[in-house]
C-alpha cells in the first residue's frame, strides 16, 4: 500500500484519513493540518521524508505558473526543501489540468459558457481554471488583489494578471506567506468586506480556493453555483444556508470530502513513481483518465435558493 | 550616510510617483492612512498621509499614525527612491513597520507597482 501525506497550513479541523484504490494500487490518503505553524510544518515534513510515498503542501503553493511563466512562493519552496528523499507537491500540476476541466465539465452542464458572471476570488494560482474560464468568453473579475491584499482593484483580463505577477515576483519569493493568505484558525475567520459585496452579487458563479470565498462572504448568495475545492459536509451546510443553488468541487468525493489539489498530485506521483517534475500536462490527463476521477457536484433544492 | 532632508526629499519623490500613477490612484482611493516615517539615526520624522487617492508628504511626527516605518536615513531614502525593495530589510530587522499587516502589505504593494 502507497502512504500519502498531505502537511497542511490549514486548521487541524479539516484533517481525514482515506483509502482509495488507483489501478493496482491502495493509496492510504491523510490529511495532517498544523494550524499554520511552519516550524510544525518543516518538523513533520522532516519526519516523514524516507518514510511515506508522496508528500502534499497544503495551505500554500511551491509554485504559481501566470502566463506560462514560473513564480516561486520562497515559504513554500523552503518547506519542500525540508524533505530530502521523498517527492513533495503542492498541487500545481494537477490543479493546471484538473481545473480546465471542471471549467468545462460545468459547460457541458450548461452553466458555464460565454457571457456568464465569473467571480475568481485569486486566479494566480489557479490560471489553468482562470484561462478555461476566458476562453469559455465568460466575464470574469479576478479578485487577486482584493482578497490577498485588500484592495478594492478587480483585474478583468488575464494580461492584468500576468503584470501584476511579474510585479509581484519577488515579493512572493520573501513576503510571509501568511500575509498573503490565511493560515490556520483563520481560515475559519469570516469578515464579509462590504466594498466585496457587489462582486459576489454580479457574480454567476463564485470560484476558485474555498478559505477565500469564505473570507468575505456575504451572507446570502441565492441562486449562485460554487466551484472550488476541499469541501467538508460543514462547507456545503454553510453554502446550502447561504442560498446558493449548486457547489461543484475540481477534486473527487472522498466520502463526503473533496481533498485538496496537493494530496491527490501527491497520490498521483506515489502511484506513477516519476519524479514529480518529469509529469506533463499529458501524464495528469492520463492518470485522471485512467482513475476517472471527476470532481463532485451537488446541486441543492430550489426551496433553499 | 543620508542626511534628515534627503529623507525628506526621497518622500516627496515617492508621493509624486504615487500621484503620477493612475492605477495607484484608484487602488489607494479608500486607505486612508497616517504614517510616521521616523529616521531613527537622525531621531527625525516625516508624516506620509494618504488620503482620497493622494500621498502628501509633511514635516514632523504626526499627532496620531496608523503605521510606524522606522529604519535609518540611508535605508529609508534608498526605499523610498525604490533603490532597494523593502520586503529584505523587513524581514531582517533593519526596516520596522507597526501597524496592521494589511497596512502593512498595502504600503509594500505601492512599491512593488511603483518599482516591481
Amino acid at each position: 500500500m502507497k502512504q500519502v501525506v498531505s502537511v497542511s497550513l490549514g486548521s487541524p479541523t479539516g484533517d481525514f484519513e482515506r483509502e482509495i484504490v488507483m489501478g493496482n494500487e491502495t493509496v492510504h490518503l491523510v490529511r495532517e493540518g498544523v494550524d499554520g505553524d511552519m516550524e510544525r510544518a518543516r518538523a513533520r515534513i522532516r519526519a516523514l521524508d524516507g518514510h511515506v510515498d508522496a508528500i502534499g503542501l497544503g495551505g500554500i503553493d511551491i509554485y504559481l505558473y501566470v502566463g506560462g511563466k514560473q513564480f516561486i512562493i520562497g515559504d513554500g519552496l523552503r518547506l519542500a526543501q525540508e524533505a530530502k528523499k521523498t517527492p513533495v507537491v503542492d498541487g500545481s500540476g494537477l490543479k493546471d489540468t484538473l481545473e480546465r476541466k471542471a471549467v468545462l465539465d460545468l459547460a457541458d452542464r450548461g452553466l458555464a459558457g460565454p457571457e456568464t458572471r465569473v467571480l475568481m476570488v485569486s486566479a494566480m494560482d489557479r490560471f489553468g481554471m482562470a484561462e478555461a474560464f476566458m476562453e469559455l468568453g465568460s466575464r470574469c473579475v479576478f479578485g487577486d488583489l482584493m482578497f490577498h491584499i485588500g484592495i478594492d482593484y478587480p483585474f478583468h483580463t488575464l494580461t492584468e494578471l500576468d503584470e501584476y505577477a511579474e510585479k509581484m515576483r519577488s515579493r512572493l519569493l520573501s513576503v510571509p506567506f501568511h500575509m498573503l493568505y490565511p493560515t490556520g484558525e483563520r481560515q475559519l475567520e469570516r469578515k464579509p468586506d462590504p466594498r466585496f459585496q457587489k462582486y459576489y452579487d454580479e457574480a454567476d458563479i463564485v470560484a476558485g480556493d474555498r478559505h477565500l470565498i469564505h473570507r468575505h462572504m456575504p451572507d446570502r448568495l441565492p441562486g449562485k453555483g460554487i466551484l472550488t475545492t476541499t469541501t467538508r459536509p460543514s462547507t456545503l451546510d454553510e453554502y446550502r444556508t447561504a442560498g446558493v443553488r449548486w457547489v461543484a468541487t475540481t477534486t473527487p468525493d472522498l466520502d463526503g470530502v473533496s481533498s485538496g489539489t496537493n494530496l491527490m498530485e501527491a497520490a498521483m506521483v506515489a502511484v506513477l513513481g516519476k519524479p514529480p517534475q518529469e509529469l506533463t500536462r499529458d501524464d495528469y490527463y492520463a492518470c485522471l483518465r485512467d482513475m476517472g476521477w471527476h470532481g463532485s457536484f451537488h446541486e441543492f433544492p430550489k426551496e433553499t435558493q | 550616510m543620508a542626511s534628515a532632508e534627503e529623507v525628506r526629499d526621497s518622500l516627496v519623490s515617492f508621493a509624486e510617483s504615487c500621484n503620477e500613477n493612475a492605477q495607484l490612484r484608484i487602488m489607494n482611493k479608500d486607505w486612508n492612512r497616517t504614517i510616521d516615517i521616523h529616521a531613527t539615526d537622525h531621531d527625525a520624522n516625516f508624516t506620509l498621509l494618504s488620503q482620497d487617492g493622494q500621498v502628501t508628504v509633511a514635516d514632523g511626527k504626526p499627532a496620531v499614525a496608523d503605521m510606524v516605518v522606522e529604519a535609518e536615513a540611508e535605508l529609508l531614502t534608498q526605499i523610498f527612491y525604490g533603490e532597494v525593495s523593502p520586503t529584505e530589510p523587513y524581514n531582517d530587522g533593519s526596516l520596522t513597520v507597526h501597524g496592521a499587516e494589511q497596512d502593512v502589505l498595502h504600503l509594500d504593494f505601492i512599491t512593488a507597482i511603483l518599482w516591481g
